[in-house]
């Protein structure tokens, strides 16, 4: 198990610098220039080059980013060129709030999908199961933007319950989790119910009924139990799509994550900042799906026992 | 010796004539959700359509007329009048034809790619599909709207860019259905055969790898439309997409934020008709699903 992880972690590293080698290549090309941006109007042409020099940016693109990952190796991902201050300071700083959002968000869908998916399944082709498929439905395809902007048009702005953006304790959570939840939600609903639809059809079922278990012992217990690994696994995918979610919302709701800052350094062509949220988000997400399969082995022995061979 | 005979050959032309397409529609029109996905598509293929004939870009849609800006929902206007004094309803209908070519264009460009990578990664395996798979692990790293951002911003903003960049961000999803895909066909006794009787690497994917692992690639490409009209409504909401003064749904959406107090419905309806859209052609999606698979029907 242990050889496995870090055999996980070492093909990560070749994937962190590819990403990080798009990002860059990809700023590079884009038109506009920071270093010109910033300069004083006055500025001469030696004036701009010295400032170049003093922020790492002259050379080719290929120099550049020898130099880059150069540092990006050691663990540093480079002063911000607009803010004059380390990248990895500048993330860290907004990316609790990030993450508040994006466990918020999983709070709810979870909250709603596993209930409804499970009440969707025992009732199988019921009203309750036609309701939660229209519900997963709707909720897939909603623009989570959208979503966001009429539940301020209606919680903020009409009823004055909530406030209709900036991160202010746990209230100004409320909207923005329900608005990045939704989609999750339909999704999970959905592998909730498939899953336990197929566990219901299991022989241990039958057998557990037939040795007189109570019906809600036999759900609850025997099926539910078994049902809950897929949802498991889900979770890694779930979080990814919370984090790459949150560009928008961040936006909807004015919220000090990390979504907007990214989508503000690519804006405003600060290629450091920029590649280093991007990497960040990668590590971040790669390790969350290497976290879910190692929970994934402890919950089902079965899979345990295919990593030990 | 007589060979004894399971049909009779008026069964077997009748056999003949239940092709796999039939099939797949007699399946699918069983289906009420399937049904109604594929009427509102094909109802707003026609609006983009006929939008297209009846309004003048210059005069219907970019046109400002200032006496008339901000107009509540009306029977002169039923969707009422943006900043500018343009009928909002007008832009609606006109901005369908954006939604519903970046969707079309961007999946074809990423099942292209993708699918291809996908078969030629599940039919050689070994050192290429690791290279293909590697790679596809780089794109899936990034979340799909930075990444959407980050091309658009390189390569400058317009409908082909923003085409382009979703088909690429896309790239990777098709690779791993397609090579999911292959994967069970591979080690069948037909491809054994075809491999033995001397048949081109070429031909075998193409007549007999392809057909047999279709289904998920087509169910991904119902459902890619869908996740492609979401993300270019997403990227135009962030002002990278297709750029003002076009009515692009996103677009729209996003410039009514400011009046979201006095004039909602500026956000009300673009928002319901991207909602619309990706909901039809997720139901079509999954009405394709159960058809191509009776099995998996629940």
């Amino acid at each position: 198990m242990i050889r496995y992880i870090l055999k996980r972690i070492l093909l990560m590293i070749p994937v962190f610098l590819a990403v990080s080698f798009v990002v860059y290549f990809l700023m590079d090309l884009a038109p506009g220039d920071i270093i010109t941006m910033m300069a004083p109007q006055d500025a001469t042409e030696v004036e701009i080059e010295m400032m170049r020099k003093e922020l790492g940016m002259d050379g080719t693109l290929i120099q550049r980013y020898i130099r880059y990952i150069g540092g990006l190796l050691k663990g540093d991902l480079g002063m911000s060129l607009s803010m004059k201050r380390p990248v990895i300071d500048i993330f860290f700083e907004r990316f609790p709030a990030t993450l508040k959002l994006a466990f918020g968000s999983i709070l709810v869908a979870m909250l709603i999908s596993v209930p409804l998916g499970i009440a969707a399944a025992i009732h199988h082709r019921s009203w309750l199961d036609g309701f939660s498929m229209v519900t997963a439905m709707l909720g897939l395809s909603i623009p989570n933007f959208w979503l966001g902007l009429l539940l301020i048009i209606a919680f903020s702005l009409k009823l004055g319950l909530f406030p209709s953006g900036g991160s202010t304790g746990f209230i100004s959570v409320v909207l923005p989790a329900i608005t990045l939840g939704a989609g999750q939600a339909g999704n999970l609903t959905r592998i909730t119910r498939s899953s336990m639809l197929e566990v219901i059809r299991q022989d241990y079922l039958r057998t557990a009924r037939a040795k007189g278990v109570s019906e809600n012992k036999v759900i609850y217990k025997h099926a539910l139990k078994n049902a809950l690994i897929p949802i498991i696994t889900i979770f890694g995918s779930t979080l990814g799509n919370a984090l790459g979610g949150v560009v928008a919302i961040e936006t909807v709701f004015a919220w000090p994550g990390v979504g907007r800052l990214t989508v503000s350094a690519i804006n405003t062509r600060d290629i450091t900042l920029a590649t280093g949220c991007i990497i960040m988000f990668t590590i971040f997400l790669t390790l969350t799906l290497l976290l879910v399969d190692i929970a994934y082995a402890y919950v089902d022995p079965r899979i345990k026992a295919r990593y030990m061979n | 010796m007589e060979i004894e005979r399971k049909y009779t050959p008026e069964e077997l032309k009748e056999y003949k004539k239940r092709s796999i397409s039939n099939e797949i529609w007699r399946n699918y029109k069983k289906s009420p959700s399937a049904m109604i996905g594929l009427f509102i598509v094909i109802a707003i293929v026609i609006i983009a359509i006929i939008a297209q004939v009846t309004f003048s870009y210059d005069k219907d849609i970019v046109q400002q007329d200032v006496r008339n800006r901000l107009q509540k929902p009306s029977a002169k206007h039923w969707f009422g009048t943006d900043q500018y004094g343009r009928d909002v309803l007008i832009r609606v209908l006109y901005g369908a034809k954006y939604s519903l070519s970046v969707g079309i264009i961007s999946v074809a460009i990423s099942c292209l790619f993708g699918s291809t990578l996908g078969l030629i990664a599940g039919y050689y395996g070994g050192t290429i599909e690791n290279i293909i798979l590697r790679v596809c692990e780089i794109f899936v790293g990034i979340p799909s709207v930075l990444l959407g951002i980050a091309i658009m911003s390189a390569f400058g903003q317009s409908l082909l860019v923003l085409m382009f960049a979703i088909g690429l961000v896309y790239v990777p999803m098709f690779a791993r259905t397609a090579r999911a895909a292959v994967l069970p066909v591979r080690d069948q006794e037909y491809i054994e055969a075809a491999v033995v009787s001397g048949m081109s690497d070429l031909k075998i994917i193409f007549t007999h790898v392809l057909p047999n692992s279709m289904a998920p690639i087509i169910v991904q490409i119902t459902m890619g439309v869908a996740t492609g009209i979401l993300t270019a409504s997403h990227l135009s909401f962030l002002g990278l997409g297709v750029p003002v003064p076009a009515p692009e749904w996103g677009a729209m959406l996003s410039g009514g934020r400011e009046f979201i107090r006095d004039y909602s419905y500026l956000t009300f309806f673009p928002g319901l008709a991207i909602m619309i859209t990706v909901l039809s052609f997720n139901l079509m999606g999954d009405g394709l699903r159960d058809a191509l698979d009776p099995k998996l029907k629940q």
